[in-house]
């Protein structure tokens, strides 16, 4: 888990969220918030990886079971964006 | 009418001149009709056709919406009440009102003041038509009045006659195939606005009306007019429609119940007495011993329905015996047991016993069982959010194709977690504001939150957009 923090830093997110924030309101956010925003888009970006992996799984199933699946850009695109993109709105 | 015309100039001053033919043709105007009294009368145009078949569905329409009453029902019901003394036959209704019609008219002309000698002249003209038209016109002075009264009434009755509902759709089905545009932007309009209450809702909704015989309500539920107007005020109908069976049955139960407990311990003997000599008296002494023994209303409710022979009269008292008195039980078993003519007596013994109290409380519980039914009725109809019939106007306001059962059912449970999405939210909003009740606020978050407004597109741009004019606009506050 800590490791995964690490991946995005708090500051990061803090300044990538900044941006989408009225400027002439001036909204802040607390650091608790930030830490849930990080669970929340690790929750999301582990879900578009497993749906890529499920439905690569599913496709390539005939074929043989051995191999490693490779998850590409197209697998994101074709089979889950939408999906995802719905569930997460 | 042309010739008077021609002659006034040529007699008169000019002033005169106009005068006279201002009053003629005020005069005129209105006595075209006496010309063509019975042809007007009798022929039947599409546009007649259509606002006497609108003015039915209206009735009908009125006998599901309570409230609506226009002043117009004052005038029918009384002409209808003035209708009932003389009834004549539809021939004879007919020869009647063919001999008296003009003969109220010309009362009408007389009593128009003559304003001029042309005018004079048009009008002995008109009274020479008129006698040569209907020689013999003088009759009774009452007969006469009520026939005025009833002859406009009665003919569109008589032409409703030729309406049955058989001929009625069929004939409407090929009316709306040919004309329905045109009917709907002209006739229909000043009819249905003449004749229905001036609600601002009901009259926008006339517009784009459909052909009335279409919409015999299916369910009670079903609202009449809601094919036009936008989403936002259909479903405010919807609602307010969607409510009133329910709503307005409730209080007028409610109502009787409280003063029921006192005049129920009160009348109770007599009533029951009086019901013990309708029903078979042992069912009767059953159903009393049920009253004081506090059992659930549904097996009273069920009693009424199944005829009970005794066999199975004896097997239920005997399963009730633990609850019984000894008292209560003697009573049951005399009751049953002795032959009929004594049983309404043992019965009142029985009902003497318990005391008052206890049982206004045991009534009030049991005069609920009778209106257990529309309880029943509006919970299945609450497990659909919408009815059908309603979800299937939407969809035909939206586009003229017929749709098929298995899209409404769709649509049916895609408006169901539409709806349970936004209740959702809209509480979620409600809780995270520390409020209550869901406020306008709310709403227009969580049009934020579905893209519908964004800062390209303000919450009025949208309402000009989608909601029509006379709808005020939802006072919003600013934070």
């Amino acid at each position: 888990m800590e490791q995964e923090s690490e991946l995005l830093s708090l500051n990061t997110l803090a300044r990538i969220l900044t941006l989408y924030f009225s400027s002439e309101k001036g909204t802040k956010i607390t650091p608790s918030a930030l830490e849930l925003i990080t669970q929340y888009l690790r929750i999301y970006s582990k879900e578009a990886v497993c749906r890529a992996y499920e439905e690569k799984k599913n496709s390539i199933m005939s074929s043989s079971e051995n191999e490693d699946i490779v998850l590409e850009l197209e697998d994101l695109e074709n089979g889950i964006a939408a999906q995802l993109a719905l569930d997460f709105s | 009418m042309a010739s008077h015309n021609y002659e006034t100039p040529l007699k008169s001053s000019s002033f005169q001149h106009l005068v006279g033919t201002l009053s003629q043709r005020r005069h005129f105007t209105p006595s075209r009709s006496r010309y063509t009294p019975r042809s007007a009368q009798r022929t039947v145009t599409p546009h007649k056709r259509r606002a006497l078949a609108r003015r039915n569905s209206l009735a009908r329409r009125r006998s599901n919406v309570f409230s609506a009453t226009t002043p117009r029902d004052i005038l029918r019901m009384l002409s209808r009440a003035l209708a009932k003394n003389p009834v004549p036959s539809p021939a004879e209704s007919e020869s009647s009102e063919r001999r008296h019609t003009p003969q109220t008219n010309s009362q009408k002309s007389q009593k128009t003041p003559r304003l001029s000698s042309n005018k004079r002249r048009t009008l002995k003209n008109d009274a020479k038509q008129r006698n040569s038209q209907s020689p013999g016109t003088d009759t009774s002075d009452a007969n006469l009045t009520i026939q005025s009264i009833e002859a406009p009434r009665r003919a569109p009755q008589r032409l409703s006659d030729f309406f049955t509902p058989d001929g009625r759709r069929v004939s409407n089905i090929r009316d709306s195939l040919i004309s329905e545009k045109r009917l709907e932007n002209n006739i229909d309009q000043v009819q249905e606005s003449a004749l229905s209450t001036a609600s601002s809702n009901r009259l926008i909704d006339l517009k784009n009306d459909e052909v009335p015989i279409f919409r015999i309500p299916l369910s009670d539920y079903e609202t009449d007019d809601m094919d036009d107007g936008t989403p936002l005020q259909r479903h405010v109908a919807t609602l307010n429609q969607y409510q009133s069976p329910i709503f307005n049955l409730g209080p007028d139960i409610l109502e009787d119940e409280p003063s029921y407990s006192s005049r129920a311990s009160r009348s109770r003997q007599s009533s029951l007495s009086s019901r013990l000599s309708e029903l078979p008296s042992k069912r009767a002494s059953l159903e009393i011993l049920r009253r004081e023994n506090t059992f659930p209303a549904d097996p009273i409710q069920e009693f009424g329905e199944k005829a009970y022979n005794e066999r199975e009269l004896m097997e239920e008292i005997s399963n009730f015996e633990p609850l019984l008195d000894d008292n209560l039980l003697e009573n049951a078993n005399e009751a049953v047991n002795s032959p009929v003519v004594d049983a309404p007596m043992d019965a009142d013994s029985a009902l003497e016993i318990p005391n008052d109290e206890d049982n206004g409380e045991i009534l009030n519980k049991l005069k609920d069982s009778p209106f257990k039914k529309p309880k029943r009725r509006y919970s299945k109809s609450s497990t659909l959010v919408l009815p059908e019939t309603n979800i299937r106007k939407l969809a035909n306001s939206y586009s003229q194709k017929k749709i098929a059962g298995s899209v409404i059912e769709e649509l049916t449970t895609a408006s169901e977690l539409f709806f349970k999405q936004i209740a959702n939210d809209l509480s979620a909003f409600a809780d995270h504001a520390h409020r209550k009740t869901i406020d306008t606020q709310d709403v227009v978050l969580l049009m934020k939150r579905q893209r519908k407004i964004s800062e390209k597109k303000s919450l009025s741009s949208l309402m000009q957009q989608y909601l029509s004019r006379e709808i005020a606009p939802p006072a919003i506050k600013r934070t």
